[in-house]
């Protein structure tokens, strides 16, 4: 009896100790692929870009960038002054105050003298009903700031189409920043194919990166372990 | 065994991690390194052949052999891009007389570029328009391969092969390039081909007269871009552009371009036209209706206020947001605007309020 329980616990431990080993491997080759795939990847386009296999033009495809905001009055100024430093001509920021019960729209308003416009909004999509419109067209783009009752961040995006002046539009949170030469890369794809009507970019977590007009100036990993989890979590 | 085997093929994997970005690193960097000790020596050639160029006259048969033979390779063409470029920046008539002498190069070039792949090809165009390459001596071959790669599968491909052309300044080819990426079916942006022949060095006035001429023998989506491209370039041809728009069997596309040139250059015989075509009642022509209310702010007349005023009422927004602002870039007097605000359509008085406020704005700002 007791033999044939360790004969069967001894068959067990080895079917863990094979299954263990087999996706140890199976991990590894599946990272070592995806360096491959990766970094063929990384190199082809490196050497398009190298060999001027791309368009070099940056104003083909206006953009509306949309960014839904609550909450946020840290970190909204800093965004849209980062968004107003991008490589691109064509384009508009429309911020959308979901209903802030802090300054979001306060710090906005003063930081780009941005001046109250009774502006019709095209209703095209369900959303809450504005309560005021700001707009700023002094800088390099025109930044309009649409502040509503709170309905969660969908509501807000269907806010932001609702006010786009352009049929192609961004979204973004008001804690993120864009790459500088993000926009003109993400159009890319609209010039090479008609039939493109959705593009996709990557996000990436910036803890402990400096970063200066959206380009990453200086980066480190975190002093703390409890911080490598937080920017592993964003 | 069995076990001990798994645990060494692991080990092979995770070497071969390591071995593979240890030559990764190794070959890019040595790569750099060679590129700059290429473009060093690519240098020191050129300043010499510069010196002889001026004394002589011609570049080395030496040197032109030395070109042909380096050049072949894409990452020596990359490395004399440098040496080209800071030379065209430091002393342009330097440049060009260097680039004139060694002409039958790119002639040579372009045949054995023509076998390789479209990014190497892509490459060689853009050399060739980048230093304005495709001109009287060399368009031989230039020109032929230019033409030939108009039809690639590759977007930046044709897009520096039109770019060449539109750099060397020939019509003909112009018209022939047109034509050859329209009947081949590619999709090419029509927002590329319009900017693109902005950028055509050359007869401007030949080019235009051809394109016009040639006008019928395009696509629809060519023509299009063609129609855009007079917009942006020439306001010669308002009574052309009202005979294609009072042709009511043209594509709406076409006819809607027609509006737009017609916006932009006021040409009064168009008025009338304009003025019906603002008047669409039929909702699923609403397009008609909004870019005529547009283009209706070049022509300040009585009946432009009354079309406005008519389409701020619209139960189309584009029709009411387009005739605000024609209405704004008129300066509404104030005895309309005391019309329209006190009347009962909100639509029409919101969209007239939103666009004064605008103009108030733009003053404080100017101001």
């Amino acid at each position: 009896m007791n033999h044939d329980f360790f004969s069967i616990l001894k068959t067990f431990l080895e079917g863990v100790n094979v299954f263990f080993v087999i996706y140890l491997i199976g991990y590894s080759t599946f990272l070592f692929l995806s360096v491959l795939v990766g970094s063929s990847t990384l190199y082809r386009r490196r050497r398009q870009e190298k060999l001027k296999n791309t368009i070099m033009e940056d104003d083909y495809v206006p953009v509306s960038i949309i960014v839904p905001a609550h909450n946020e009055e840290v970190t909204v100024v800093e965004t849209v002054k980062s968004l107003l430093q991008l490589q691109y001509r064509a384009y508009e920021i429309i911020v959308v105050d979901d209903g802030s019960s802090d300054d979001t729209s306060k710090v906005l308003i003063e930081a780009f003298d941005m001046h109250p416009i009774r502006r019709p909004i095209h209703h095209q999509l369900p959303c809450q009903a504005e309560e005021f419109v700001f707009e700023a067209t002094q800088h390099k783009v025109p930044v309009t700031l649409v502040r509503k009752k709170n309905g969660g961040k969908a509501d807000s995006l269907n806010m932001g189409i609702n006010a786009a002046r352009f049929p192609y539009f961004i979204c973004m949170d008001a804690d993120s920043v864009l790459q500088y030469d993000s926009l003109q890369k993400i159009v890319r794809p609209v010039l090479e194919n008609d039939h493109v009507i959705a593009v996709g970019g990557t996000i990436r977590a910036s803890n402990n990166v400096e970063l200066e007009n959206g380009r990453v100036k200086k980066y480190r990993l975190p002093p703390k372990t409890p911080g490598l989890y937080a920017g592993a979590g964003i | 065994m069995q076990v001990d085997t798994l645990i060494y093929a692991y080990l092979a994997v995770c070497c071969s991690m390591i071995i593979f970005n240890t030559v990764c690193i190794f070959i890019f960097s040595h790569r750099e390194k060679k590129m700059t000790k290429v473009s060093k020596r690519f240098q020191k050639q050129v300043e010499t052949q510069i010196e002889r160029i001026f004394k002589e006259k011609n570049a080395a048969p030496r040197h032109i052999r030395y070109l042909k033979k380096r050049l072949k390779r894409t990452g020596n063409l990359l490395a004399f891009d440098m040496v080209l470029e800071q030379l065209q920046r430091e002393n342009p008539v330097h440049s060009a007389a260097y680039l004139e002498a060694i002409h039958p190069v790119f002639v040579y070039l372009a045949e054995k570029y023509q076998h390789k792949d479209e990014i190497h090809v892509t490459f060689f165009l853009y050399i060739l328009r980048k230093y304005r390459l495709l001109h009287h001596h060399v368009r031989d071959y230039t020109d032929e391969l230019a033409l030939k790669l108009i039809k690639a599968p590759s977007i930046y491909c044709r897009q520096n092969a039109l770019e060449a052309i539109y750099a060397s300044g020939n019509v003909e080819s112009v018209i022939l390039a047109l034509r050859t990426i329209d009947e081949s079916g590619v999709y090419h942006n029509a927002k590329l081909i319009t900017d693109g022949l902005l950028k055509f060095i050359g007869n401007r006035k030949r080019l235009a007269a051809r394109l016009w001429e040639s006008l019928p023998l395009f696509s629809v989506d060519m023509q299009v871009a063609l129609l855009n491209y007079f917009r942006f370039s020439s306001d010669k041809h308002r009574q052309p552009f009202l005979e294609l728009l009072a042709d009511e069997k043209q594509h709406d596309e076409i006819r809607f371009s027609c509006i737009r040139y017609l916006g932009k250059y006021p040409y009064r015989p168009a008025f009338p036209l304009l003025l019906k075509l603002a008047d669409e009642k039929n909702v699923s022509r609403w397009e008609y209706a909004a870019i005529a209310s547009s283009a209706l702010a070049s022509y300040s007349h009585p009946d432009t206020i009354e079309a406005l005023k008519n389409n701020l009422q619209s139960s189309n927004w584009y029709v009411r947001f387009n005739a605000s602002s024609s209405l704004e870039a008129l300066g509404v007097s104030d005895h309309d605007m005391a019309e329209i605000f006190s009347g009962s359509d909100r639509y029409a008085r919101e969209m007239l309020r939103y666009r004064l406020e605008q103009r108030d704005a733009r003053k404080e700002n100017e101001g």
